[in-house]
């Protein structure tokens, strides 16, 4: 299988704090990953350093091979929080932004995620729950062809059917040879989806493991990922 | 990869947008004015008409160096997002397009604002009540070739100016924050260190940009301005024959600093600007 990710050596420092440190990384094409952490583990430092989002960082990082910074985020679909568009901004707006920048953007794709998540096009942004604002993001996303996914806690905040539905979804949209990592700090509804795990603690990668072996070696994979907070606050 | 055209193209539209906005409002208050003074004091009577029209343009003048503002605000907005740094382009063209496009959208608006100010006057000249020279000379001006000289320079001056001056005000919006990106401050400390390196860097900035403007117009033989005359726009200068160029020079100078500026820029949304998810 080939690599769609990978990371060598990876250091970086914001508002002179180490976030990460040493970080070795690679990833296989068509995998679900967990990038599971504690909160400020450095997760979503990783995924913007991956993006090419975050600067001044040292060590490698390609996605299919590619290093450049520029050049590498056509590969990848990173969610983002949508905090640059205004209130009053409707998700038809949006999505025009998207396909007038994004040449891999699939404006059919994306009315049919929309769809499937009851979402309607006229709807502004300020009217828009946390977990249906999640959802567009979701969409969004996932409207893009891309290699690499990158879902940073796409949970968080948001109730049980509609994680359900943003899971169901997941498994729906995700093109089968790309890569996809969800980050979360627990593992709750995607522990029953997820091919490899990968933990971020002290600043760095602490565990890669395939999430087959946790299963057999362990009762579950919560309990595994628990594990290493034990008498922990 | 995503091309300069489409980004230019995303951008300008968002700016237009802004820009009709912006427009809408000033739009509504220099006609609510002017419509009070001709209803409190009708066409005919030409100092009210006049005090009516100053408003008008004063309201057009605010509005529009408020737009300026905004369109600082907004490329600063776009090269500090995360949305804009995740789309994959170079970011020579991000930036391009981002300077371009604001560019446009200030002429976009200048040339609505002009439209509009010509449009409140219309009721007053078709009284021909204003005995200014403005409007009884102007078929002779436009028939002037001087005026078409004056007009092009003074677009083509003004375009230059209006990128330098996004440059300049970009590249100092954009280093402030990547500095204080270093800095391990949080919250109104954060805020205040930011407004202080600001002040500092425009003042360096401001002094950099004058000492271009003293190497230049050292060269230069004679002084000159636009001006808006009985001959329409033309350019004085006060020694003959040294006009045209001087204003090369000054062209040159503004172009000079737009470019060191641009350049500062691309170097900081290169190697420095991290993309921002809160707003």
């Amino acid at each position: 299988m080939s690599k769609t990710l990978e990371i060598k050596d990876l250091s970086y420092r914001k508002n002179s704090k180490k976030i990460l440190e040493r970080v070795n990384l690679s990833l296989e094409a068509g995998q679900i990953v967990a990038l599971l952490g504690a909160n400020g583990a450095g997760k979503t430092s990783l995924m913007r350093v991956i993006a090419g989002v975050a600067k001044h960082y040292q060590g490698q990082v390609s996605v299919c091979r590619e290093s450049d910074e520029d050049a590498r985020k056509q590969y990848l679909a990173m969610t983002d929080n949508l905090a640059y568009f205004r209130d009053s901004v409707k998700i038809k707006d949006v999505a025009a932004f998207y396909q007038g920048v994004y040449p891999d953007f699939d404006q059919e794709q994306f009315e049919q995620i929309l769809e499937f998540m009851n979402l309607n096009q006229d709807e502004k942004l300020g009217a828009l729950s946390k977990g249906m604002k999640e959802k567009l993001i979701i969409a969004l996303t996932f409207a893009r062809r891309a290699k690499l996914y990158l879902l940073d806690e796409p949970f968080s905040g948001i109730d049980l059917m509609s994680r359900k539905k943003i899971v169901k979804s997941l498994l729906l949209w995700k093109p089968e040879d790309a890569t996809l990592v969800i980050s979360d700090h627990v593992l709750g509804e995607v522990a029953t989806i997820i091919d490899e795990v990968v933990l971020v603690k002290n600043h760095s990668v602490l565990e890669q493991r395939s999430a087959d072996e946790i299963r057999e070696q362990n009762e579950s994979l919560e309990e595994w990922y628990e594990g290493f907070y034990e008498g922990e606050e | 990869m995503t091309n300069f055209k489409s980004v230019f193209k995303t951008m300008l539209k968002q700016k237009n947008k802004q820009a009709l906005a912006y427009f809408a409002v000033g739009a509504i208050v220099s006609l609510v004015a002017t419509i009070f003074f001709i209803f409190r004091y009708g066409l005919k009577n030409a100092d009210s008409a006049a005090i009516g029209i100053g408003i008008s343009a004063v309201v057009l003048l605010v509005v529009y160096i408020a737009f300026e503002f905004a369109v600082v605000l907004q490329a600063h907005r776009v090269s500090r997002s995360q949305t804009w740094q995740l789309v994959p382009a170079k970011k020579l063209d991000l930036l391009s397009a981002n300077v371009l496009s604001g560019t446009i959208s200030v002429f976009f608006m200048t040339l609505l604002c002009v439209v509009l100010f010509f449009f409140l006057l219309i009721p007053f000249m078709l009284q021909a009540k204003f005995e200014g020279n403005l409007f009884l000379g102007m078929g002779d001006v436009v028939k002037n070739g001087l005026f078409w000289e004056g007009l092009v320079w003074f677009i083509l001056f003004a375009f230059v100016a209006v990128v330098a001056n996004i440059c300049f005000f970009l590249f100092l919006l954009d280093l402030t924050s990547a500095l204080a990106d270093f800095l391990p401050l949080k919250g109104w400390t954060s805020k205040l260190v930011k407004v202080v390196i600001l002040f500092i860097l425009f003042f360096l900035g401001g002094a950099m940009m004058s000492r271009i403007g003293d190497v230049f117009s050292n060269f230069a033989t004679s002084t000159f301005s636009f001006a808006l005359s009985s001959k329409g726009f033309s350019y004085n200068s006060n020694a003959s024959g040294q006009g045209l160029g001087d204003l090369w020079m000054l062209l040159l100078a503004t172009a000079i600093y737009g470019a060191i500026f641009f350049g500062g820029e691309y170097l900081i949304m290169k190697y420095l600007t991290e993309g921002k998810d809160k707003f």
